[in-house]
């Protein structure tokens, strides 16, 4: 039988008002924490990299705290957050029953992103001593890493919206968490 | 005629979005009944998706090629493989109305000419004698014969029988329980005197073009008794007056299911109760009367004044598990549809009670079916019966 879940009563049909950014909120920390820990920080680095690439020289004093902090350190714990989420996905059996070849593309490149991410921050970084296998392993990149991960973070963002993956679901539930407050302000 | 190329092009802007922003956490494919059956993945409701999401991208984007007449048939049989019971809709943790999907997408379907073979016979049944059954209109009132039942007269309560109710014989027990029960109330009812079928097996099934010419047959014969109240037996029936028919009504008519309707006469002290039923009895929610309709503690009220035993089934009130007879699966897959509702009849033996009463007569025939075909002793009732034989004198 199917397993007994602790679903809130919710009430149907569901309002427009009751789907809003509360509800993808609560729902994303009802799914996992994981879940929620993922799509934020997803949502921080894409924000914080096209910040970087596209008004970096605007940014004055911001720039190194978007990019060493926002950027950087959360990009760290992204990769922690990453390799747990593949191995969940890879794992559970409902999420492989509705993953679909383009969210696995995605994964790809999400892979791309932090090997070339890690390779430019590491780039002078005193902690790279430290890993001198790291260090080795990245050598051959060094020079083409920031080129691979700003010209890779494009490509992806178009392959993602053409065909639907992370970031059509991203930009989907955006217009539809503003879409849905401006009909339910508008009282319908 | 197949237009498979066709399927989904009417799909509204909100539908296609959801589709586009389902985070595919997978929460609803472990509770969906005929996937955990079946095991087919095209049943699972994320699966489903995926897959229509797939077909809307090829549409916007047709340099990813088009789908096959037999990727299509996949997809739509496995819309028709669901019981459209809710659960997906009670587990998204985005409250994503997957119902309504399911049903939108049946639509186009169907109006592409992609609708399971039974459910066009159950378009032209309705068509050809407004039920369900294609039994004649003329023979709709049979089952009143020798009961004390009103017909088309001027009332404060119209009692809407439904095609179930009105057809088959085993509910007729059903049916003449709501009619004891309403004039031991000494309530001024009625039923119609041209009642057709409400519409829902149409949009169940997507053959909605003819829905309004059912609709108003049934507004017009409503409002021909100047009733402000309708109660239903039928939970089907029931969602959809208030979902569809309200429109029209607006706040000038009252919808309320047997169970309320009880609930509020014995609020009222319009009824009384013996409480002399000694059988050990539990109450299975029907998915539309509970989960969609948030009838929930209604019944329990009354149980507690009827039954000395009552035990609760597991996986009951909002998270109930479907008995395999709604969205008229039962009609595209008989045997899958039983063997859901033996589940639950198994269930009801190991709580140990010896009657299961419901409030929903397709539940009431797919586990009075299951019962007979597991051979179990579980007398499966409805729930105005229940009451109605518990009534004092």
């Amino acid at each position: 039988m199917p397993k007994e879940t602790n679903a809130p009563r919710k009430k149907y049909p569901p309002k427009v008002a009751e789907t809003g950014t509360r509800t993808i909120i609560k729902g994303m920390f009802q799914v996992s924490l994981l879940d929620s820990a993922f799509h934020l920080l997803m949502a921080i680095l894409l924000i914080t990299g096209l910040l970087i690439d596209l008004l970096g020289s605007w940014l004055g004093g911001w720039l190194f705290w978007i990019r060493q902090v926002a950027h950087g350190y959360l990009g760290t714990l992204f990769v922690i957050i990453f390799i747990l989420y593949i191995l969940k996905a890879l794992v559970s059996k409902k999420m492989r029953t509705v993953l679909t070849a383009t969210n696995y593309v995605d994964f790809l490149f999400y892979i791309a992103l932090i090997i070339t991410g890690i390779s430019i921050a590491s780039a002078n970084a005193p902690w790279i001593t430290y890993i001198p296998e790291l260090a080795e392993a990245l050598a051959p990149i060094a020079a083409y890493a920031p080129t691979i991960h700003i010209v890779g973070t494009y490509v992806w963002i178009l392959f993602s919206t053409i065909f639907p993956g992370g970031i059509l679901h991203g930009l989907a539930t955006a217009y539809l968490i503003s879409h849905l407050k401006k009909r339910s302000e508008r009282g319908a | 005629m197949m237009t498979s190329k066709k399927f989904l092009d009417n799909f509204g802007r909100s539908e296609t979005l959801w589709m586009y922003a389902c985070s595919r956490c997978g929460e609803c494919v472990d509770v969906c009944p005929v996937y955990e059956k079946t095991g087919d993945k095209y049943t699972a409701p994320g699966f489903k998706i995926k897959k229509m999401r797939g077909l809307i991208t090829k549409k916007l984007a047709p340099f990813t090629g088009s789908p096959s007449e037999d990727y299509v048939a996949k997809v739509v049989k496995g819309l028709y493989d669901c019981t459209l019971c809710g659960r997906c809709w009670s587990v998204c943790p985005y409250n994503y109305d997957l119902v309504n999907l399911w049903e939108k997408a049946r639509e186009s379907a169907y109006g592409n000419g992609l609708g399971p073979e039974p459910l066009q016979q159950v378009e032209e049944a309705l068509t050809a004698e407004k039920n369900i059954f294609k039994r004649p209109h003329s023979r709709r009132r049979d089952w009143t014969k020798g009961l004390d039942v009103p017909i088309g007269e001027k009332a404060d309560t119209v009692y809407f029988v439904g095609c179930l109710m009105s057809y088959r014989g085993q509910l007729k027990p059903a049916a003449s329980a709501l009619a004891t029960i309403l004039n031991t109330a000494g309530e001024r009812w009625t039923i119609l005197e041209d009642e057709v079928c409400c519409g829902v097996p149409m949009k169940f099934s997507g053959a909605t073009k003819r829905l309004e010419e059912l609709m108003d047959t049934n507004i017009g014969a409503i409002e021909d008794t100047g009733a402000r109240t309708i109660v239903f037996s039928c939970p089907g029936c029931y969602r959809m007056f208030w979902q569809e028919y309200s429109k029209m009504f607006g706040k000038r008519v009252r919808m309320m299911h047997e169970i309320e309707l009880i609930d509020e006469l014995a609020k009222a002290g319009k009824i009384t109760f013996n409480g002399k039923l000694q059988e050990k009895m539990t109450y299975h929610d029907p998915c539309e009367l509970s989960r969609l309709s948030g009838i929930i503690d209604e019944p329990r009220n009354i149980i507690a004044d009827i039954a000395k035993g009552f035990v609760e089934l597991p996986n009951n009130k909002f998270n109930v598990a479907c008995c395999g007879g709604g969205g008229l699966y039962k009609s595209v897959d008989t045997d899958s549809s039983i063997s859901i509702a033996g589940e639950r009849i198994a269930q009801a033996e190991q709580v140990g009670a010896s009657i299961l009463a419901t409030a929903c007569p397709s539940c009431i025939m797919t586990l009075s079916q299951a019962a007979r075909s597991r051979k179990s002793e579980v007398k499966v009732i409805d729930f105005a019966q229940a009451v109605a034989q518990n009534l004092s004198e």
